[in-house]
């Protein structure tokens, strides 16, 4: 059980998909104006990379990786290289069906989240919390927890900022530096605080 | 002619995707703290974002709109996975250095951005000259950004050592914050910042 | 014919696929070509280097060559601590075999300091012409695994030299253990005390003494790399303890008598 809590605590805090690894940037930038939107984006992620990296990894294990097909005759048929190309071909679907599903069940939240569910395709935490968990061999359990945890980091990370640019309206900021400028150097300073739990251990 | 120009040199500067537009950042920071692996990603870029252009403009007459994205989608991550095996095969170091941001340029926003914004609408030619122009505006902000890491950082230009660092028994005390991802992100706010000094009309 | 008739997507889509699908697959074919020759590559300069023989790479020594010339390689069973032939010698992949649940053994909780979990029964090792020995070693480090390999003379005790060839320590600080000035410190260090105890350690950095009386086995950390220090320190001791390479440096010693 510790096991599993130190790699979500890892993966929120010290592996923090945004501020460490800099992935889903683009969205973290764009959509951090407001709290109320940023947590929602926050959450659309966190469904999407709670489904996607542990179906990814069962692709990964039973057919891609050296070896998985031995069952069909291939022992040592590597189709690893495919894994780019059906990651995010996996990630597409799920966010389309995803979509269509909650068009379906629960208008209120798919009307709330709006835009945000079809730009998560090509969110890059989504698709770097694949890549990451076929680097680190985990396993289906390590990966969905792993899932949950790249979700979560990226909730806090853009949560957190949306509500220092909220504040930030009322500061005078330099002309040139207004808007994204300024921005990317709260992004600097918060994800510098975070540097602080690196080398926590448990 | 001034169309080609424009097409290839309008993204350095007045439009530059990754100053400008804030497209393609994700991928981009975490490979500049050693300028060798920043010029990598940047070629790999500019070459993924030319022909992705290029090919999706060459077909655009044909793709049917109900399965554009997936069309898209499906020549840049083919051209990625050529990148990635190529650099495994004949650049074996850089591509463990580079780990999964290689792969991670299927969703660079700049690539598809372009097929998007500019390749469905142009003729092969200028999509081709764009891609490669908006490669280039990426790869020069990385280029910057890499070069004061490495520096800064390492006391190495390109690896070579220009400031002798303390640990290899030298007088410079490297700052070892530029090594870490935080930097990046103060970097790449100066260098918005200069640029909007310098042409005030990007000001927000 | 229509864009969006079903029959031209369908149309389109199969002719994007078959295109792109050859395209992918030639490059693959080029790198898999390449693969086993740049990790055997890689094996190779890192044992070298392990050795001291990274001045006459860094001159454009032919790696294959005075790998060939000077290297044997050997699979060390580390239950007995003997030689084996139970699994190809040429061909066997310690890093693949952890993969396979019936090369490995689980190490037991108290023995398990580098936070590995389970380790590969066989470990592939190079012998050099003079009887001097190059062993693998890995283990967690602060961000990711750290692979490498340590050279021992033949006496089983006195280090070589120690190099890591993979590792995702953090730039500037935890990844200076690629430094030459930091691993210039092993060579000449004892393994072991002279009663057989184990005893090499890395200590923070600075509380190295050069006068103390176990200073022949202590290496300093690396400055501002605590983290990675201990790590390090805990991936050799776990390596050169009990459940790791001490039976088989013992018979090694003992068959020199």
């Amino acid at each position: 059980m510790s096991h599993y809590f130190t790699l979500f605590f890892d993966s929120v805090f010290i592996d923090n998909i945004a501020l460490t690894f800099f992935l889903g940037m683009c969205t973290f930038i764009a959509v951090s104006k407001k709290v109320k939107t940023a947590m929602m984006l926050g959450i659309a992620v966190t469904a999407v990379s709670f489904i996607t990296v542990p179906v990814n990894n069962l692709l990964y294990i039973f057919l891609l990786r050296k070896g998985a097909l031995a069952w069909a005759g291939y022992p040592n048929l590597d189709l690893s290289f495919l894994g780019l190309i059906c990651y995010i071909a996996v990630i597409a679907a799920i966010v389309q069906i995803l979509e269509m599903a909650l068009d379906k069940y629960l208008p209120a939240l798919y009307n709330a989240l709006g835009i945000f569910l079809p730009l998560i395709t090509v969110n890059c935490a989504i698709l770097g919390g694949s890549l990451f968990m076929v680097e680190r061999d985990y396993n289906f359990m390590e990966s969905t927890v792993y899932g949950i945890g790249v979700g979560v980091g990226f909730a806090v990370a853009i949560s957190l900022l949306a509500g220092i640019r909220e504040k930030l309206l009322y500061s005078d900021v330099p002309k040139g530096l207004r808007g994204v400028g300024v921005t990317f150097l709260i992004v600097g300073l918060v994800a510098m605080s975070f540097k602080a739990f690196s080398g926590l251990q448990f | 002619m001034a169309k080609a120009k424009d097409a290839l040199l309008d993204p350095l500067f007045n439009n530059n995707p990754i100053a400008l537009q804030i497209l393609g950042i994700c991928s981009a920071l975490a490979v500049t703290n050693k300028l060798s692996t920043a010029l990598t990603m940047g070629i790999a870029v500019t070459l993924v974002t030319g022909f992705s252009s290029g090919a999706i403009s060459a077909i655009r007459k044909h793709i049917p709109t109900s399965i554009r994205i997936i069309v898209q989608m499906t020549i840049i991550a083919t051209l990625v996975i050529i990148i990635d095996q190529m650099l495994k095969a004949y650049a074996y170091e850089m591509s463990k250095a580079l780990s999964v941001y290689v792969g991670l340029i299927i969703t660079n926003c700049i690539v598809m951005g372009r097929a998007e914004a500019y390749a469905m609408k142009n003729p092969v030619g200028l999509s081709f000259l764009d891609g490669i122009g908006n490669g280039l505006g990426y790869m020069l902000v990385l280029l910057l950004v890499g070069l004061v890491r490495e520096l800064f950082g390492s006391g190495k230009v390109f690896g070579f050592t220009v400031l002798n660092p303390v640990n290899d028994g030298g007088w410079y005390v490297t700052n070892g914050l530029m090594l870490l991802a935080p930097s990046a992100f103060f970097l790449i706010g100066f260098i918005i910042w200069g640029l909007r000094t310098w042409k005030p009309e990007l000001q927000e | 014919m229509s864009n969006d008739s079903t029959f031209k997507t369908f149309l389109v889509a199969f002719l994007l696929c078959v295109v792109c699908s050859i395209l992918v697959c030639l490059a693959a074919l080029v790198r898999i070509d390449r693969e086993a020759y740049n990790k055997q590559l890689e094996i190779r300069r890192t044992v070298l280097a392990a050795d001291g023989y990274q001045d006459k790479i860094a001159a454009g020594g032919d790696i294959d060559k005075l790998f060939l010339d000077n290297m044997e390689r050997k699979i060390v069973d580390l239950e007995t601590g003997q030689y084996t032939t139970a699994v190809d010698v040429a061909t066997y992949d310690q890093r693949a075999a952890l993969e396979n649940p019936e090369l490995t053994v689980k190490i037991p909780a108290e023995f398990d300091i580098a936070g590995m979990g389970r380790r590969a029964k066989y470990a592939a090792i190079y012998v050099t012409k003079d009887g001097d020995v190059i062993l693998p070693i890995w283990g967690a480090g602060m961000w990711g695994q750290m692979h490498g390999y340590i050279a021992l003379k033949k006496d089983g005790s006195t280090v070589k030299g120690f190099t890591f060839y993979e590792h995702a320590e953090t730039p500037g600080l935890g990844a200076e253990v690629d430094n030459p000035r930091w691993k210039a410190q092993w060579p000449g260090k004892q393994i072991y005390d002279n009663s057989g105890k184990l005893a090499i350690k890395v200590v923070k950095n600075g509380k190295y003494n050069p006068n103390a009386p176990d200073a022949n086995s202590t290496i300093d950390g690396l400055a501002g790399a605590t983290v990675t220090s201990i790590h390090v320190k805990e991936i050799v001791r776990y390596w050169f303890g009990e459940h790791g390479y001490a039976k088989f440096l013992a018979e090694l010693k003992a068959k020199r008598g």
